[in-house]
């Protein structure tokens, strides 16, 4: 399952980045950051092709020996990032998918609350909560 | 397997076979051909090449078509001696091969074609169809071979799970299939697919037996010994857990291949000629932009593989093979100048940058150190060893590099560089930064600071947003910096909230001792890197002002020099351009707010920053805090409000609290001096209109004001009664005219002042008695005391009733009151005083009445009984109103009387108005009425006017009502008690 997961802004600035290992957050927090060149490079070719545009899953975006790491944009361009271990080979795309579309639900109801600034980092428990079962797979 | 080894084979024999012959059929593989293949599959254009050998040297196992060249011109001989010939010739090949007879002459030709009934098969060597009929029977044989391998493979494939299948063997068995597709010119993707289904067959191997151990692992922790045991992986699999005793790069090998069909190689071995093979094929295909793409995944499954199978091996003995791979690959690139610098081989070089560097660290290669140990550069033998002989596709820089850190060194930049420049190439910029992070750790090894710090800053644009990795990227640059740049990253670096408390004081301290060692030119930075400018309000007039509002995420207190530059004039446009980017430059502060030095606390602070001499107007526009006399943090230049100067006058402003009326009350007048300041001992003429008396009773006094420098205060404080003319209103203007040589013209002031309280007055009466009640309320919300009331008549005298002496207190909303009783006749004026107090300053108020005649001249009476006969009223019976009207003395005029009786209780059943003629002292009536509801019901009013009947002055009657007090009711307010109707039954 996931061992890193991400929300990042429209202005590419984290809003959310949790790790299932703590202290290899920044390892992560490099590797998120780094998928964000790919995450572009798909957007703009999105864009030009007139291609589905509801499809929002933009795939594998980057793997290492160690790490898949998986991408996802929403229409007002905020970016999901979900990293995976390489050596967990059962899991599949639509696995991938499926987490992607929960994140993206979860996200919206914290979009939702009034009390939210869209601008601020997500503190939500609610949504902490998910990305947590997320991570020790249960979803 | 060669791919010559599996060329079509054509055979030859008989006399015919010459050099011609032997040309003619070489330029069977000149031109590309339709292949039509069965199952569906799509036409292809493909170009057979085929191997000639005599029919006895032939080798078997190869798609093969068989030649007969026949030497015969001449039609007779054909029939003597050469048709048989042919014919047992014929005979002697297998069925289902193909075969051609290939005759001298196109006579005998025909006579073959005729005789042997094979028009197709046999052939004139001038025919120009001899090649594309030889072409044709190729494909045929290739397609026949090709269709039964096919079978072979997928019946083997079915196999896979079965005891004793072996992945060498099945590789063997697909190889061939690739190998006669491979000698197909055109249909090498076809040959590809081979050699990626085998990849992927071993790759669903490995990745099931990995599930397997998984599986079985769990199953065996929790005991569940009835649920069967997921069947072992097979045992071939078992060879390539063997340790790793050679890490060769790519290159075929054919030890390596007998040792794959045997079951007996290494992993890497086997995924090294799979992709040898891919990389072959590739290349004949033209396709090298898919090498370097194929190779990264290879890499990363391998290292996968590696550990899912347990592979035991020399500490870097994997990334040394990466890193060979990786070499060999962008050697191969190379050639093609679009590919290297391609996204893929940048991505590979990035990749093989990343193991160098794991391989440089482990064995001391990397700058800096203390060279490699004795220890280290046997490892770095050992793995030098492992990587084999020559590799074949260059690479050997990987060997130099692992015998010498200036040869490591060099290889390592090379590849970073080329990586780097390729990503920046084509916008990968966070990856081309995130390789010049580490090109700058590399730097910073070498001793070469600041070479890494040029890199680190550019790494630390990339994560603007990212606090994590700001904090990480600048504690980093903190290590190459030095003067004022450490001293920017110190600070930054002290007031980033992510870091532990600490750490920061940690930089904060730093920061301090590195301020000691820099030159008086001391460095600016951007105030918003350690304080946030939260306001700034400016305050205009004579004394300029800015109420400045910061936070500060400093760890600990500063004292600072504050300063707020006026921007007089606008910018210069010029100014911008040649400002550097990043760099915050300090404007013109020769106009500026500033106060002493003053110490910022962690948090929020607010403190005011005074204009110093001239005063300015303009934007307030940076910001400056300067630490120590050496560290300026300077806001961006913005507006950030305009303050402005008020130049002129010396203006007045009245400051009191409520001013009561009537009462001697004090009062400050405010000189604040304009511009020119106030001269010692000038004189101010005040006046006072008309009710108001200042000082010891005057309307006019003079003062003197003290020396006053421009833009301070002088405070003068007045005395002042005032005495409204009348009570009407309660709040009072008065307007001050003030005269100077300070002003042109007079100065008007004007004061407000409040009457305290007001008064009321009420007649009772009591038959003939007259009492007269004076109520007082506080006009002003505010206490006061109440003392000596006194009431002065025109005429009569009055007695106060008695209550007590002492003065009272009048609080808001509480009023007083005072009676006396009245002996007065016809109208009077009284006047009421009263005296008082409030906080001990004494006043007075009064007010006065006039009363009209008020003395009581008729009484009246009613009564309500019940009708004759009856006792008690009840409602709805008829009942009997007696009115009494007694006259004190003889009136000279008529009275009327009204019945106004309530609708809804009473029903006047008679008369309800008359006319009186006082010519008796008394009167007695009876008016009928009838009550509607029963209970205690009012009775019904009366009332009595004045008539005066009409006369020559007008036509009608006049009706004129008596004046208060002077008709009294005697039964005012009585109620009549009503039972309730009687129901008839």
């Amino acid at each position: 399952m996931a061992v890193c997961v991400a929300v990042i802004g429209k202005d590419n600035a984290p809003k959310y980045v949790s790790c299932l290992n703590p202290n290899m957050e920044l390892d992560f927090h490099y590797k998120v950051h780094n998928a964000l060149d790919v995450v572009e490079e798909k957007m703009s070719a999105n864009g030009k092709a007139s291609g589905d545009i509801r499809e929002l899953y933009l795939g594998l975006l980057n793997s290492t020996d160690d790490h898949k790491i998986f991408g996802y944009v929403t229409n007002t361009k905020i970016k999901f990032v979900i990293v995976t271990e390489s050596a967990n080979t059962s899991l599949r795309d639509n696995e991938v998918r499926m987490m992607f579309r929960r994140l993206h639900s979860v996200y919206a109801d914290v979009v939702c609350n009034p009390f939210y600034n869209p601008s601020e980092p997500i503190s939500s428990k609610a949504f902490n909560e998910t990305v947590r079962n997320m991570m020790a797979g249960n979803l | 397997m060669n791919y010559e080894e599996s060329k079509a084979v054509i055979t030859y024999t008989g006399e015919g076979w010459n050099a011609n012959a032997k040309s003619l059929l070489e330029a069977v593989g000149a031109d590309s051909f339709e292949w039509r293949r069965p199952l569906g599959r799509g036409p292809k254009h493909v170009r057979v090449e085929a191997a000639l050998f005599a029919a006895a040297e032939a080798p078997s196992n190869r798609p093969m078509i068989h030649t007969f060249w026949s030497a015969c011109t001449d039609v007779d001989t054909w029939r003597s001696s050469e048709k048989d010939r042919v014919e047992r010739w014929i005979r002697s090949i297998a069925a289902g091969v193909e075969w051609l007879v290939v005759l001298a002459a196109p006579k005998v030709a025909d006579k073959a074609r005729t005789e042997l009934k094979q028009s197709e098969r046999c052939i004139s060597s001038r025919d120009p169809a001899l090649l594309r009929r030889v072409r044709q029977m190729l494909l045929t044989a290739i397609s026949n071979e090709e269709q039964r391998l096919g079978q072979e493979v997928r019946r083997e494939r079915e196999r896979r799970n079965e005891q004793g299948w072996s992945f060498g063997e099945y590789l063997a068995l697909q190889e061939q299939l690739a190998a006669l597709l491979g000698t197909l010119k055109g249909a090498e993707d076809e040959a590809l697919v081979q050699y990626d289904e085998l990849d992927a067959l071993f790759t669903q191997f490995v990745r099931n037996a990995s599930l397997i151990g998984k599986v079985n692992f769990v199953l065996r922790n929790e005991k569940q010994q009835h649920l069967n045991f997921l069947s072992e992986p097979p045992p071939w699999l078992n060879s390539f857990s063997a340790p790793l005793k050679e890490w060769r790069g790519l290159g075929i090998d054919s030890n390596a291949r007998f040792a794959i069909v045997n079951s007996d190689a290494s992993l890497l071995q086997l995924r090294v000629y799979l992709f040898t093979r891919q990389l072959n094929l590739l290349l004949k295909m033209n396709q090298p932009q898919q090498i370097a793409e194929r190779c990264l995944p290879l890499l990363q499954i391998c290292s996968n593989e590696l550990r899912i199978l347990e592979v035991d091996f020399p500490e870097g003995a994997a990334s040394c093979w990466a890193v060979q791979v990786s070499l060999q690959v962008l050697h191969v690139c190379r050639k093609y100048p679009d590919q290297v610098h391609s996204l893929p081989a940048a991505t590979l070089c990035d990749y093989a940058c990343q193991k160098l560097f794991q391989l440089g660290e482990l064995l001391g290669l990397m700058p800096g150190g203390q060279g490699p140990s004795s220890a280290q550069i046997d490892a770095a033998l050992w793995l030098g060893a492992g990587l084999g002989p020559e590799p074949p596709f260059g690479g050997e820089q990987l060997k130099e590099a692992l015998g010498s850190p200036a040869a490591f060194q060099k290889l390592y930049l090379e590849l970073a560089e080329l990586a780097l420049g390729t990503f920046k190439h084509l916008g990968r910029s966070r990856s081309a930064r995130q390789l010049g992070h580490q090109l700058a750790n590399f730097h910073q090894l070498r001793g070469d600071p600041h070479l890494a710090a040029a890199y680190l800053s550019d790494a630390l644009t990339a994560v603007e947003g990212w606090p994590t990795l700001e904090i990480h990227i600048l504690s980093q640059l903190a290590e190459c910096l030095t003067g004022e740049k450490l001293a920017m990253a110190r600070a930054r670096l002290a007031a980033s909230l992510t870091l532990e408390l600490e750490v920061r004081k940690q930089h904060w301290h730093q920061l301090l001792q590195i301020l000691k060692t820099l030159d008086d030119d001391g460095c600016v930075m951007p105030l918003e890197e350690v304080f946030d400018l939260v306001s700034v309000t400016p305050i205009s007039g004579h004394r300029q002002q800015a109420y400045v509002n910061i936070n500060s995420r400093l760890p600990e207190a500063v004292l600072v020099n504050p300063s707020l530059s006026v921007q007089t004039s606008l910018p210069q446009v010029s100014r911008k351009e040649s400002n550097p980017r990043g760099r915050r430059l300090r404007g013109n502060f020769s106009a500026c707010l500033s106060s002493e030095p003053i110490k910022i606390q962690p948090g929020l602070n607010e403190f005011i920053l005074n204009a110093q001499g001239d005063l300015h107007t303009g934007h307030l526009s940076q910001l400056s805090l300067i630490m120590n006399d050496k560290m300026d943090f300077v806001s961006a230049e913005a507006r950030l409000g305009i303050i402005e100067v008020k130049k002129g006058e010396t203006t007045i402003s009245v400051e009191s609290g409520q001013l009561l009326a009537r009462m001697p009350q004090k009062f400050q007048l405010r000189f604040t001096a304009g511009t020119d300041g106030i001269e010692e001992g000038t004189e101010v003429t005040i006046k006072a209109p008309r009710g108001l008396s200042l000082g010891d009773g005057g309307r006019q006094i003079v003062i003197e004001l003290p020396k006053t420098e421009q833009g301070q205060d002088t405070v003068v404080t007045l005395e002042a009664i005032a005495t409204p003319p009348s009570a009407k209103s309660t709040d009072i203007e008065y307007g001050l005219t003030l005269t100077s040589s300070l002003w042109d013209q007079a100065y008007p002031v004007s004061v407000h002042f409040t009457v305290p309280v007001a008064a009321s007055v009420k007649l009772h009466t009591a038959m003939k008695t007259k009492f007269l009640q004076v109520v007082v309320s506080s006009t002003c919300r505010q206490r006061l005391m109440l003392s000596d009331p006194t009431l002065e008549l025109s005429l009569g005298t009055c007695t106060p009733l008695p209550i007590s002496s002492k003065p009272l207190t009048l609080d808001p909303d509480r009023p007083l009151s005072y009676i006396w009783q009245l002996e007065i006749e016809g109208p009077i004026r009284a006047k009421f005083n009263v005296n008082l107090t409030k906080d001990e300053v004494n006043g007075a108020y009064n007010c006065e009445f006039e009363l009209a005649e008020c003395a009581t001249m008729i009484f009246v009476n009613s009564k309500v009984a019940a009708a004759s006969g009856a006792e008690v009223c009840r409602a709805n019976a008829m009942c009997h109103l007696h009115l009494t009207v007694e006259a004190s003395e003889a009136i000279g005029y008529s009275l009327m009387y009204e019945l106004l009786a309530d609708q809804s209780m009473w029903a006047v059943c008679g008369r309800t108005a008359g006319v009186l003629n006082l010519d008796q002292p008394s009167h007695n009536l009876v008016l009928e009425v009838m009550p509607l509801t029963s209970g205690f019901l009012p009775h019904p009013q009366v009332r009595l006017s004045k008539y005066i009947p009409a006369n020559a002055g007008s036509t009608h009657p006049k009706l004129e009502p008596f004046g208060p007090g002077q008709v009294y009711n005697k039964s005012k307010s009585l109620q009549v008690h009503v039972l309730p109707a009687i129901q008839s039954s």
